[in-house]
């Protein structure tokens, strides 16, 4: 039964003999005593095509027969011909309990009425208006704000500029908003059903006498119109945003919001248990995560586990593959910007999420009338069934089981209208260890255990002032200590401290209507801590020999030993104009980086251009450098070469997305990255250890297709993704070009998620990936030294596993017992099909037999989750 | 899984991300997701199973300073039934010393001697080391080839683009072996010695060869190894000024058998533990079974000892 025809209820018109109808209940029957039929299951006469707007009761006389069915229908009392022929049709497929008499079933003729009700209205919307003056951005009181015409519904706003109105049917209303002054702006609105519309109007007051405003005061009296949010214009290319709602959904993610950047167009699929996020054909270092502008050491707990921020405290994430905006530096691949919500609940409420991984919690509180805070926290217990579960594995103990935690506690207070604080500080730990009970059968050197440790801690703190309405604001300070250490075997160890200071301080100015300049400082220092003890390291990628490398045992190499520490001072200074040109908007900036260590500056100029071709369409195309530093290993005194420069990047994109309807975009977009000065190991491996000496090339073509969650009414939404890209490096200046380890040709990316009635959710996520490049090994050396192989690798990257497909699915259940209080079980269900990717060979011994390893099989998560 | 196997991929570019991959693997592997090989510690055809170096003059000393003759012996592991032929060359040059474990010869070799006529006797050479200065950071290299068929063809080991075990030999799959040996005027890398009566058949001495035995699971014990290990590992620390650190050495045995299965393939002396007893394990056959084993002890820095076994099990 639809939710347009409910009907309010039907009953029996028993005309049956007036001694049966007569009976006390409370008597037991007498043998002749006459049971009338029942309708077994609903009568849905379905919906009228056109509504009713009164309620409308159709009667019908029926014959029922001994068997239940039911004959013979005839219209008594008519509702219209549509009603009519509803019922009757209905009534005709229905099927009855027969009438009874003395334990015998007997045909009746009846009476059934049936009452066509109205639909229920849609549920009102609410709109709410602000007011402020364009000049000092201060609420305007006593302003009269007007719905729909002369005769329309009105309001006065309040000290706090505010007018509020509620029950509104869905649909366009006009806007009028007057000063107690005269002063008037009129807009259009949009009401959506059951949700509430915030609308600021910026309307300026009477004129100030002569020669009591400066420039810019004046200007800005000039000013007024509608905003609906205040948010900048994009200045990226291509920025790829994903909603809190969205990446909660995303199926084989376990609602880990973070992990929903995997479907992104562009991303290529991890190193089987790395977690690292490879981003149009970029090295993992290349790529960096920000919360909030400060540079975040560990995206996710234990390679791609969980991440590390709880997701219901993210806003929304912004993904950047490349021609970032001149605010983001020291990477030469791409940029995820992590959005934290404002924390500023109505009430108190929380959140428990419990699942077969971890258990979270948060806790959300008003802090007075301009404030809020929200604390969270999240821990695994892998560790009571881990180490079980582990039993069977050969030679293989826990000692320490995987045991991560991390935590959020966010306070936001705003002291006036044009200040907004907010005290952040979060943390997260990772510990594991594996024993091994012997050593390990390829490598002597590879017993006692592997052992990581992972932890940070980060307050920040941040100011954002609206100075007037040209000119905002907005200092960061945050300040954290991080810690990594790992050890493998007994000749690998490693142990690195960083105390991080990051500030950035960045101010917008509108210069003009047409003119937005944006200035900022943003400086990273961070005095480190190297503790490392193992084979002297040289080039990882493209590099199967590397320590590590899967194919050169630890044993029989030189250890060294190193304790050591420096200070990285990265300070840097960029401005970046946007010039609107309707229907083009030009970005230009440049950014300015200081590489301390090396002692280098670099320079990167950085053009976006936006066409709008259509109000629903728009061509891209951006171009600029980029340069990221070496890594501290890579440039250190002792481990490195600090001779080394900054490693550098050209960026070109083009592309185009167009918005056939609302919420859905259709996008194209082709790329081409040049990396010069990369940093390399020398063939040997001796001094200077590393060079400058690596170039690459990266190339491809994106297209995505997503449909937003405001597009269907939320009943579902997704994104398909498909990217078509070749990653190639090359090492010396004789070397051919060959494949990156993670270069994926093809990687396409299906996700939706559909909202079912009665609060069931479905969504899937599918992916096909090219295999990762691999390299032949052809046969091994044997070191009669420590008694083991090192493998041969032939052409690096010259062939490739096989395809990488999988399937992820996740149902959820809600129940919801208010706006405010749901509680949620869903199952999660990666690689539903429990495929055995190849993510890798195995060999013997002496390398002259292989065998392929197979990636995770079916894992099914069970949760649930509690909102208050 | 019965057999070793190891990763071929690269798991990440930042070391951390890579141990991560490597626990992964490591969980991986260890739970059998991996390949079903052979034991390494399996004999079932002839192969090198290490060498034996020492300086003319003094048997003790297992690297040599410039100018001194080096001996060499490859002990050849062989079924226990027949021994089988082999043809094998050997050649040393001049190499850099590197971090890279590939064979770089910093000239053309300065020695080569080789049998490519069919044979069972250990390959031995008698090595004259140039007198090279040490501000020169060079050491030896000795590389190698031993054919279970076929011929050796040496030349292709001392390219690297043409270096594979799949056609150093006319026939059959190659074992190429490349050991490196520095060449120090104060040399005083002792090899390791087996102590006397060092090996315990559960607990017992190491029975006669006409002394059958039982199948079923044994335990082998080394005893006396601590005391052999010697303080000769030298560090230079990046203390200002740097400062010379000796430790004592690790010694490492491997343990090989022509039947059975052994619960691991080396045993580690070092200065955390002593290691357990080795467990190794026979299946009774309808005839007497003859099982030989090696047991080498190195100090993974050139020096190296071998004991040889044999050991009869009675029909089941």
């Amino acid at each position: 039964m639809t939710s347009a025809t409910r009907w309010a209820g039907a009953f029996w018109a028993v005309c049956l003999t007036s001694h049966a109808a007569a009976q006390p209940p409370s008597e037991p029957p007498s043998p002749d005593a006459v049971e009338p039929p029942q309708l077994l299951g609903e009568l849905d006469p379905g919906t009228p095509d056109e509504p009713v707007t009164d309620a409308v009761t159709v009667t019908a006389a029926v014959t029922i027969t001994a068997e239940g069915i039911v004959t013979d229908v005839a219209i008594v009392e008519s509702g219209g011909e549509e009603l009519d022929a509803r019922l009757r049709r209905a009534l005709e497929v229905a099927r009855f309990r027969p009438a009874m008499r003395g334990g015998e079933a007997f045909a009746v003729r009846v009476r059934y009425a049936y009452t066509f009700t109205p639909p229920p209205p849609p549920p009102a919307g609410v709109l709410v208006v602000e007011v402020r003056d364009p000049m000092d951005d201060a609420p305007v009181e006593g302003a009269a704000v007007r719905l729909g015409g002369e005769e329309g519904e009105r309001a006065v706003t309040d000290a706090e500029g505010l007018a509020a109105f509620e029950g509104l049917s869905p649909g366009t209303v006009e806007l009028r908003v007057t000063r107690a002054e005269g002063m008037s702006v009129e807009s259009q609105e949009e009401i959506l059903a059951g949700e509430e519309t915030y609308v600021l109007l910026r309307v300026a007051g009477p004129a100030p006498e002569p020669g009591t405003l400066d420039e810019d005061d004046e200007e800005g009296l000039l000013e007024f119109g509608s905003t609906a949010t205040v948010e900048a214009p994009p200045r990226e290319v291509t920025r790829r945003t994903i909603s809190q709602e969205e990446m909660l959904s995303v199926a084989g993610t376990r609602g880990d919001a973070l992990r929903a950047i995997e479907v992104f167009p562009g991303v290529a699929r991890p190193a089987f248990g790395s977690g690292e996020l490879i981003i149009r054909g970029a090295a993992p270092e290349d790529s960096q995560v920000f919360l909030e502008g400060t540079p975040v050491p560990l995206l996710y707990h234990f390679g791609g586990l969980t991440s590390f921020f709880q997701g219901t405290l993210l806003d929304q994430i912004n993904f950047y593959p490349g021609n970032f905006s001149t605010r983001y530096g020291r990477r030469v691949g791409g940029v995820v910007e992590v959005d934290v919500t404002d924390a500023r609940p109505e009430r108190v409420r929380g959140m428990v999420d419990l699942n077969l991984i971890d258990v979270s919690a948060v806790l959300e509180a008003p802090l007075g009338e301009r404030g809020g805070m929200a604390v969270a926290a999240r821990r695994s217990w892998l560790d009571t069934w881990f180490g079980a579960a582990l039993g069977g594995a050969d030679g293989i103990s826990l000692t320490t089981a995987p045991v991560y935690y991390d935590y959020q506690a966010i306070a936001t207070y705003r002291p006036s209208d044009r200040d907004r604080l907010r005290l952040m500080a979060y943390g997260s730990s990772d510990t594991l260890r594996l024993l091994f009970e012997e050593p390990d059968e390829e490598d002597p050197s590879f017993r006692g255990g592997l052992g990581t440790r992972t932890q940070f801690h980060f307050v920040d703190f941040r100011w954002e002032r609206d100075w007037n309405s040209k000119l905002q604001q907005e200092i960061a300070l945050s300040s954290g200590w991080t810690g990594i250490a790992f050890d493998v075997g007994e000749n690998l160890a490693f142990d690195q401290t960083q105390t991080h200071v990051n500030l950035r301080s960045e101010w917008r100015w509108r210069a003009h209507d047409r003119l937005r300049i944006t200035t900022g400082l943003d400086s990273f220092i961070a005095p480190f801590n190297i503790d490392y003890t193992g084979p002297l390291p040289g080039q990882e990628e493209g590099n199967p020999n590397s320590v590590g490398g899967g194919i050169t045992p630890f044993a029989g190499q030189d250890d060294v030993r190193v304790d050591t520490g420096d200070l990285a001072f990265r300070p840097a200074l960029y401005a970046e104009a946007d010039l609107d040109l309707d229907p083009l908007t030009v970005i230009v900036g440049a950014r300015a980086d200081y590489y301390g260590i090396v002692d280098r500056w670099t320079v990167d100029p950085r053009l976006t251009m936006l066409v709008d071709v259509h109000e629903d369409a728009q061509l891209k195309l951006g171009v600029g450098t980029f340069s990221q530093a070496p890594e501290l290993n890579q440039s250190s005194r002792e481990l490195g070469n600090p001779m080394l420069r900054p490693i550098r990047a050209l960026h070109l994109t083009a592309g185009g997305q167009y918005d056939p309807d609302e919420g859905i975009r259709l996008g194209v977009e082709g790329f081409y990255k040049y990396l010069w000065d990369r940093v390399v190991g020398t063939p040997d491996g001796n001094e200077p250890i590393f060079t400058n000496d690596g170039i690459g090339r990266i190339y491809g073509l994106e297209v995505s297709a997503r449909i937003r969650p405001d597009a269907f009414g939320g009943r579902f939404f997704g994104l398909l993704s498909y990217t078509l890209s070749r990653s190639e490096r090359r090492d010396q200046a004789t070397d051919e070009s060959r494949l990156f380890d993670f270069d994926q040709t093809h990687i396409f990316s299906l996700s939706g998620t559909f909202r079912l009635p009665k609060n069931w959710e479905i969504g899937g996520t599918m992916r096909l990936v090219s295999g990762n490049p691999a390299t032949r090994v052809r046969g091994g050396v044997y070191d009669p030294n420590s008694d083991t192989y090192s493998g041969i690798p032939g052409l690096i990257n010259n062939t490739r596993d096989p395809l990488f497909h999988r399937l992820d699915l996740r149902v959820q259940k809600n129940w919801n017992f208010d706006d405010e209080r749901r509680v949620s079980v869903y199952l999660d269900i990666q690689n539903v099909y429990n495929q055995m990717n190849q993510e890798g060979l195995s060999f013997n011994f002496d390398f002259t037999q292989t065998a392929p390893v197979s990636g995770l099989p079916i894992i099914p998560s069970i949760g649930f989750r509690g909102e208050l | 899984m019965t057999g070793p196997s190891r990763s071929g991929t690269r798991p990440g570019e930042t070391r951390l991300a890579r141990t991560l991959g490597l626990a992964a693997w490591a969980l991986a592997l260890g739970a059998g997701c991996g390949g079903d090989f052979d034991s390494p510690t399996l004999i079932t055809e002839a192969r090198v199973l290490g060498s034996i170096t020492t300086v003319d003059g003094d048997p003790e000393r297992a690297t040599p300073a410039p100018g001194e003759t080096l001996q060499l012996r490859w002990v050849v592991g062989q079924p226990a039934d027949e021994p089988r032929p082999f043809t094998w060359t050997l050649a040393a040059c001049l190499a850099r010393p590197s971090p890279v474990r590939r064979p770089f010869c910093v000239d053309e070799p300065f020695f080569a001697v080789g049998e490519t006529t069919p044979t069972t006797e250990a390959p031995t050479a008698t090595i004259p080391v140039p007198a090279i200065g040490e501000q020169e950071d060079l050491e030896v290299l000795l590389l190698g080839v031993f054919c279970r068929d076929g011929v050796p063809d040496l030349a292709r080991v001392n390219n690297p683009q043409d270096l594979d075990a799949f056609n150093v030999c006319s026939e059959g799959i190659g074992q190429i072996i490349g050991q490196s040996l520095r060449v120090l005027s104060d040399s005083d890398n002792l090899r390791p010695r087996w102590p006397a009566n060092a090996l315990l058949l559960n607990g017992a001495p190491w029975p006669g060869a006409d002394e059958c035995v039982p199948a079923g699971t044994f335990d082998l014990a080394f005893g006396g190894i601590e005391n052999v290990r010697r303080d000769e590992v030298t560090f230079t620390s990046n203390d200002e000024p740097p400062r010379t650190i000796v430790e004592r050495e690790d010694l490492l045995l491997s343990h090989f058998a022509t039947a059975g299965e052994m619960e691991r393939q080396w045993s580690v002396f070092d200065d955390d533990e002593v290691p357990t007893p080795l467990e190794w394990s026979i299946e009774a056959r309808a005839e007497a079974t003859r099982v030989r084993f090696y047991f080498g002890l190195r100090d993974q820095r050139g020096g190296a000892d071998f004991l040889e076994r044999e050991l009869c099990i009675a029909p089941g």
